[in-house]
């Protein structure tokens, strides 16, 4: 390291160029007095001159530091430098790469990065699904199935993919692949009563299930059963909309008033 | 009158920033020491005005005044005391004037610390850029910010703030921590562009701030902590770190701002790496900015992100121009900046600051780009992507393991050289503690090389910083733990004891669903046992208040109770789970309810999460002791002088070393 080199410091030469600003302003307030007349030539020359010799002194320690700094300037390497582009690139490829392995779509309500990650119940998965029921049946008896998988038992699935089987029953003409689909329902349905006894939209399914079968006795009972076990205000809106009460009774009086016709002739 | 009063309080605080700005600018263009000394009058004109319209909002929002915009759509009657206070900076316009009540604070703190130097051009200029900052700040409140807006037909109650902000004490803290940290860092930053204006580059300017940053540093190091506590108390997800936009806003200063404290040590003994210093600075402000931005424009979506307003573009152009003028500067001043040191030996010193400072810049880029990337997605394509954490875990473990074994080399590394000897005999017990460490957590049963590579690296660091402080300690006492080297050592000590909790918590952690009944039955049990604890369902619990509904279950963890509930405030539609914790310092038990309770009496049930994690306490006791080891730090240590006999003891308050200086006193200063 040079002499020069080794003296270096900024803030010296920041003093230094105030020093010289300084002397350099004073010198030109020198002229201007001399010429307002305020100071003798005499005065002015020898002010002047030692003004002068100042900041010459000064700017030659400034040239000073400046050689310094210009001599501190490391010579490039072109390795080096190669170097660190290519450190740099290939830190940001990797970054990238990464970043492209864990991109997903954002739906609403996503944050831009990270998230919390709560792991779902099956039940909360089950639910989850619930909402594509309208709009995509197919996706949605997908999506109970992938939590069936999980949970082979799980009565919020097993509930309303039977509630699907019952609804797509109602659809189709053959009558024997009716029947097939509307026992499939009750199979799951009973099961998903078992699986969770308060999860009443279970009972509530059952009872418009078996009502859809034509087993009227049996809706009854499983209504009567639903009423009984403390329902959710959801489930019983869902009896309301159906108005299941009021069909039972109406099939049940149809079905008496057709037996009792019926049974002298038998 | 709230409005009135208010609305007079930020016009004071714009009207005070822009005579500061123009005294100082005739003062400094004319050399006026007696207008630069007026700085002081216009700070305490600009904190007065601040604290007015602080005050006003307070008693707005205290007298339930719902005649302001702000308090209507933040504040209700049936808020509690504390988190009405607390709901001045729960949204955006009372956030803002929070910022800018910090940053007159820290103005007049300045100010007054100066006092006897406010003509000295380079606290001229150092004020004047602060004013610069209070009056964007102060401006926001008279534009698209502005927290006294009043309302024609004036409601008879509010919705009160976002109910994830009313369920913990901690967010009455976490937010104004973090503000003392984002906003302190506007001091070094003030004196970075104060040095680049005047050409003071050398060293005066670092040593000059160099408490105000390790505060600025701390406060936001404890308010990450504190947020993070209450992800984890609050959220019920068993996690504290989601790698979400607004924790990586706070995240991104803190990572260049610890850079930066580390990286000036080697600018103020050797007079090296002052462009990088300069840069490091200015962009731990700028990102305070950007988070700024993030958090408050509503350009990413988040639970923070609470807000859309016209505050975003004029956020991202304040940014701009700090880029832009810092960039400039440095350009500018880049002659001056070049330093005739080299590094003699990357087994140095500065070798190894120069590689830590690599890594955290590094992470830091990792954690720009999963934060940003989806915004520059969807500006050029309008595709809305999300960074998965995976993406975060993958970068940042291995950069989080190498600074783990940065943290055990550098502390016993001497400036300019170290020979073979020396490291063998100075990482021999660090080494032996690691070891000990793999040992014991293999012995407790812990597997994965993951987990186990960051125990004996934590050990290992752990040994070099306990080492260090040993050794402070023999010579001079309990003044051993002042001072920079040695309050470092015991930031490093919590820093280490965040790292264990961190691995422990991630790679061992038990989590369980399960349905309890008071009366048995077949799948519903009454007591589960989840990783050794015993939890077992007492009974239903209403601790339904005027403020808000809450339904909850008691359940007994090996016989304490605890009661996690589910919170239903009024006109707020969702409900919020309030997780319930037992901390131990062996784990810690979280239990969240995942349905509201069912039944009642020997009918009831509830469905419970249970998560057992390993060592989290150590979390928040690492986060207190790195905050006690930077106000440790921030003390002067004993020093001798370079003229004193080794055997001479150290004197106090010393000077700092000059740049160059060659003095290697290894455990004794203040470094």
């Amino acid at each position: 390291m040079s002499p020069a080199a080794a003296k270096l410091d900024p803030d010296a030469l920041a003093a230094l160029e105030e020093q010289r600003d300084f002397l350099l302003c004073s010198i030109a307030d020198l002229d201007r007095e001399l010429e307002a007349g305020d100071l003798d030539p005499d005065d002015h020359r020898t002010l002047r001159d030692d003004y002068t010799a100042r900041a010459a002194q000064v700017i030659r320690a400034i040239d000073a530091q400046k050689a310094g700094l210009a001599e501190a300037r490391r010579p490039r390497s072109a390795g080096r430098t190669l170097a660190i582009v290519a450190g740099i690139a290939v830190f940001a490829l990797v970054s990238g790469l990464a970043v492209a392995s864990a991109l997903g779509a954002r739906k609403a309500g996503e944050s831009a990065s990270g998230g919390v990650q709560v792991q779902q119940t099956p039940s909360q998965r089950a639910n989850a699904c619930i909402p594509k029921m309208q709009s995509d049946p197919q996706g949605a008896l997908d999506c109970f199935s992938a939590v069936r998988e999980d949970d082979p038992n799980n009565p919020v699935a097993m509930t309303w993919t039977a509630w699907l089987l019952s609804n797509a029953s109602q659809q189709v003409d053959d009558s024997g692949e009716r029947v097939l689909l509307e026992g499939q329902a009750a199979v799951l349905l009973d099961s998903a009563v078992e699986a969770d006894p308060r999860y009443s939209p279970a009972r509530a399914f059952r009872a418009i299930v078996a009502y859809r079968n034509g087993r009227y006795e049996d809706a009854k009972g499983y209504l009567a059963d639903f009423r009984e076990n403390n329902p959710s205000a959801e489930a019983q809106q869902i009896i309301e909309q159906q108005g299941l009460e009021a069909k039972i009774d109406a099939a049940l009086a149809e079905q008496a008033g057709s037996t009792t016709t019926s049974t002298p002739e038998g | 009158m709230n409005a009135a009063l208010g609305t007079g309080g930020v016009v004071l605080g714009v009207v005070g920033s822009i005579g500061a700005i123009i005294t100082l600018a005739m003062g400094l263009r004319g050399d006026r020491p007696d207008l630069l000394r007026m700085s002081r009058t216009y700070a305490y004109m600009v904190l007065g005005g601040a604290l007015v319209a602080f005050a006003a909002m307070e008693r707005a929002l205290i007298t339930r005044d719902f005649s302001l915009q702000y308090v209507a759509e933040n504040g209700s009657r049936a808020t509690p005391a504390l988190y009405n206070v607390a709901t001045l900076w729960a949204a955006l316009e009372g956030s803002i004037l929070l910022w800018a009540l910090v940053l007159s604070g820290y103005t007049v703190a300045v100010a007054l610390k100066f006092r006897r130097r406010l003509s000295d051009h380079l606290v001229a200029w150092a004020m004047l850029t602060m004013f610069v900052v209070t009056l964007f700040f102060f401006a926001l409140m008279l534009g698209p910010a502005n927290p006294f807006r009043t309302l024609a037909n004036v409601p008879a109650d509010g919705p009160g703030p976002n109910p994830l902000l009313q369920n913990h004490p901690l967010m009455a803290f976490h937010p104004p921590m973090l503000y003392l940290g984002y906003v302190g860092f506007t001091v070094p930053f003030a004196f970075a562009i104060a040095a680049l204006v005047t050409g003071r580059l050398g060293e005066g300017w670092l040593v000059e701030t160099r408490r105000w940053t390790l505060f600025a540093w701390a406060f936001l190091t404890v308010g990450i902590i504190l947020g993070a506590w209450w992800s984890h108390e609050v959220l019920g997800w068993g996690g504290y770190w989601a790698w979400d936009p607004v924790e990586n806003a706070s995240f991104l200063p803190w990572l260049t701002g610890t850079a930066f404290i580390h990286s000036v040590m080697v600018q103020e003994r050797r007079g090296m790496l002052r462009v990088w210093n300069l840069s490091l600075l200015c962009a731990t402000f700028a990102l305070t900015i950007l988070g700024t931005f993030l958090t408050r424009s509503g350009v990413l979506d988040s639970v923070h992100a609470f807000s859309d307003s016209g505050i975003g573009p004029m956020l991202l152009g304040f940014f701009a121009l700090i880029v832009v003028v810092t960039v400039g500067l440095v350009a500018w001043r880049g002659d001056r900046l070049r330093s005739p040191a080299r590094i003699d030996s990357p087994a140095s010193r500065e070798g190894a600051f120069l590689l830590n400072n690599i890594v955290f810049a590094a992470f830091a880029f990792v954690v720009l780009l999963g934060t940003v990337f989806p915004l520059i997605a969807e500006a050029l394509d309008d595709d809305r992507v999300t960074v998965g954490v995976p993406y975060f875990e993958r970068m940042t473990m291995p950069i989080g393991l190498v600074l783990l074994f940065l943290m055990a080399i550098a502390p016993v590394l001497p400036w300019r050289k170290a020979s073979a000897e020396t490291l063998q005999t100075r990482l021999l017990w660090p080494g032996w503690v690691g070891a000990g460490v793999l040992v014991f957590a293999v012995a407790a049963g812990a597997r994965g090389l993951a987990p186990l590579l960051a125990f004996f690296l934590a050990g290992f660091a752990a040994g070099s910083a306990l080492r260090q402080l040993v050794l402070a300690t023999r010579r001079q006492g309990a003044r051993g733990l002042l001072g920079r080297t040695n309050g470092g050592m015991i930031v490093h000590l919590g820093v280490i004891m965040i790292a264990v909790a961190f691995a422990a918590s991630n790679a061992y952690q038990v989590e369980r669903e399960a349905r309890l009944c008071i009366t048995p039955e077949a799948g519903c049990p009454t007591t589960v046992t989840v990783s050794g604890h015993e939890i077992t369902f007492v009974g239903i619990v209403d601790n339904s208040t005027a403020a808000r509904a809450e339904l909850g279950a008691e359940l007994a963890v090996d016989g304490k109770v605890f009661a996690p509930a589910i919170q239903q405030f009024p006109n707020g539609s969702q409900q919020i789970g309030k997780p319930s914790v037992k901390n131990t310092p062996r784990d810690s038990v979280l239990l969240a309810l995942l349905d509201l309770p069912q039944g009642s009496g020997p009918e009831a049930s509830v469905r419970v999460r249970v998560i057992v994690q390993p060592l989290i306490v150590w979390l928040w006791i690492g986060g207190a002791v790195m905050g006690i080891g930077s106000i440790l730090a921030a003390f002067p240590g004993r020093r001798r002088k370079p003229t004193d006999p080794t055997s001479a003891p150290a004197a106090l308050d010393a000077p700092p070393a000059a740049p160059g200086d060659e003095r290697d006193l290894v455990g004794v200063g203040d470094r």
